[in-house]
């Protein structure tokens, strides 16, 4: 199981539900692993990962500035009731890829984030010019 | 006053130390020994417009170091060659055509200079310091003048004319297992180059491991027997945004430990914690600090050289240069971009950022400048695709510039406010970020705070 399984199955769910998904995607001097623009123009960051979750919680705080939505996302697993506080109280949320690739929440959805605008647009930009460049 | 000294390493920084905007912001120019080495007619020109003093860092540590870090790769990447290590042409120039002896050995040999060149069963090899002493003094005092012909020197008067305003003794690196050899031979150097150089004053060039610290006595005692004119500690690997509270106290005790022996203290490479410490009320722990453009506040001994790191913001509430996403998750949600008067009374009120004002229109689209990038994509051999930012040149020029502003005004906060209000200072950013963002990028903060506030009753 590895961390692109998980980044293809995020990208498959959330193209089902109608959002525009670009992997990759440069953000603050760092990569975002999926970016999504949803119909209603709200913008989704999602980081994949295998391990190492307080790892992701901090890359993940820097995209709150420019996504109105910031995930991680992992393999289905008995979360720590700790980690899953952690994930919270920073603001983001939760999904598992389950083994059969389906993707769950187990945590209730983030509040919507205040993004700072500029970089708002610019991720949304960039999420539009990848997806362009690979269709 | 403490002294503002910036580390000139290549020529496309000339710009930062040139002209009435940034002539004024720092006191010396540190020249590194290789830059001198290989282009000495570019250097003296650069130090004639400059007008400035200066000094020249011989660079003699370079030379005990594995070979390796003296090369570079020279295979060719295209025709996917395996890696081929040879020489850097400069460092070649400075060992063959300049330092000589021991140091030209190197290269020809293909490995490091070893205490054995100095000492001979523990005893001093006379002979032999005396012969670098004589290089590395004629390679200071000499080079630079001799390459500007008679009209250009009738012109051209720096401060000190073109000699620089101290020399720096032949010095070694003190490692972690062989810092008592060198310590000997380096107070051997500094003796006969104190014999030899009669009209500059000479430095003893201190480049210690931290683990070489454990020995602080013996190094202090040692020093203590020549009380050079002046000392430049470099102490590898030294982050001040990661030291310990103990850590800090032990670096404060080091250097008021050092200050007694000599008339001048420099850090080489140093940040705010070391601006601080030069502080008048703490007595001039420390005489002054030197920095390069934008980088450069601490410094591993190897490699020698290379490697610039990516421009960064300096937000000089927290003292740090952050990585521009860690500084807008500080400034934006705390609605410091909303308005140019909030921007300037909680980040920043340099002329860099205010012609940024002037041309963007706005302190949300001034601030955004700082971070532009171009993202570029890579893909790995194992075909996943990465994709990096690289910072763009205007966004790389203004961070540099605003950072050197606020260096010059670090400098400043020093001679012009207290002690204890530059201690709160440090106290109340960190109480205010801490409790919105998490202690991450300020905790370097409240350690320098309680360690500084105790060394002070001491």
């Amino acid at each position: 199981m590895s961390e692109k399984s998980i980044v293809n199955a995020i990208v498959e769910t959330l193209r089902v539900y109608g959002f525009t998904v670009a992997t990759e995607v440069a953000n603050f001097y760092r990569s975002a692993d999926v970016g999504a623009l949803a119909r209603n123009g709200d913008v989704w960051v999602v980081e994949c990962k295998v391990s190492s979750i307080g790892q992701a919680i901090k890359q993940a705080k820097t995209h709150k500035l420019s996504a109105d939505k910031v995930f991680i996302a992992t393999f289905y697993k008995n979360t720590r009731e700790i980690t899953l506080r952690r994930i919270r109280d920073a603001g983001l949320g939760l999904l598992y890829v389950m083994p059969d690739g389906s993707v769950s929440k187990p945590v209730e959805l983030p509040k919507r984030n205040m993004p700072w605008g500029l970089a708002r647009k610019r991720l949304s930009e960039r999420i539009l010019e990848l997806r362009e460049n690979n269709a | 006053m403490p002294k503002h000294i910036y580390n000139y390493n290549t020529h496309a920084e000339k710009r930062y130390f040139l002209g009435p905007e940034h002539h004024g912001l720092y006191d010396i120019i540190r020249l590194n020994g290789n830059i001198v080495s290989h282009t000495p007619e570019g250097v003296a020109g650069f130090l004639a417009t400059a007008g400035k003093d200066f000094y020249i860092d011989p660079q003699t540590h370079a030379f005990q170091h594995a070979t390796i870090h003296l090369k570079s790769d020279v295979s060719d990447k295209k025709k996917k060659e395996p890696p081929r290590y040879k020489f850097k042409p400069s460092i070649v120039k400075l060992a063959n055509e300049r330092l000589g002896g021991p140091f030209s050995q190197v290269i020809a040999n293909d490995k490091p200079i070893s205490p054995a060149v100095f000492t001979d069963k523990g005893t001093i090899k006379n002979v032999a310091i005396n012969s670098v002493c004589q290089s590395v003094k004629e390679f200071q005092l000499d080079l630079i003048e001799s390459e500007l012909d008679d009209e250009a020197k009738e012109f051209i008067e720096g401060p000190s004319g073109f000699k620089p305003v101290f020399v720096i003794a032949p010095y070694f690196y003190l490692s972690k297992h062989s810092w008592r050899e060198w310590l000997e031979i380096n107070v051997a150097c500094y003796q006969r180059m104190k014999e030899l150089v009669e009209d500059v004053p000479t430095y003893l060039s201190l480049v210690v491991s931290k683990d070489a610290l454990d020995n602080e006595g013996d190094i202090v005692s040692a020093i203590s027997g020549v009380k050079p004119d002046g000392i430049l500690l470099w102490i590898d690997s030294h982050v001040e945004e990661e030291l310990r509270r103990s850590e800090v106290e032990s670096y404060v005790h080091f250097l008021k430990e050092l200050n007694g022996n000599t008339e001048f203290l420099y850090n080489s490479h140093g940040g705010y914690l070391s601006i601080l410490l030069c502080h008048p009320e703490l007595g001039g722990i420390l005489d002054g600090v030197a920095h390069s453009v934008n980088y450069g506040e601490h410094r591993n001994v190897v490699p020698i050289g290379g490697g610039l790191p990516m421009a960064r913001f300096y937000l000089y509430s927290l003292h740090s240069r952050l990585r521009w996403g860690d500084a807008a998750d500080i400034v934006q949600p705390r609605g410091w971009l909303d308005s140019v008067g909030s921007y300037r009374e909680n980040i920043c009120m340099c002329h860099q950022c205010q012609e940024l004002f002037d041309e963007k229109g706005s302190a949300e689209k001034a601030f955004d400048l700082y971070g532009k990038s171009n993202p570029v994509t890579i893909t790995r051999r194992d075909g996943t695709i990465v994709r990096l930012e690289y910072p763009t040149k205007e966004a790389k020029q203004a961070a540099t510039r605003h950072y050197l502003y606020n260096k010059a005004k670090e400098f400043d906060d020093v001679e012009t406010k207290t002690y204890n209000e530059l201690l709160q200072d440090l106290d109340a950013i960190y109480r205010e970020v801490s409790e919105n963002s998490g202690e991450e990028v300020v905790s370097h903060l409240r350690t320098w705070y309680e360690a500084l506030r105790e060394t002070r009753d001491c």
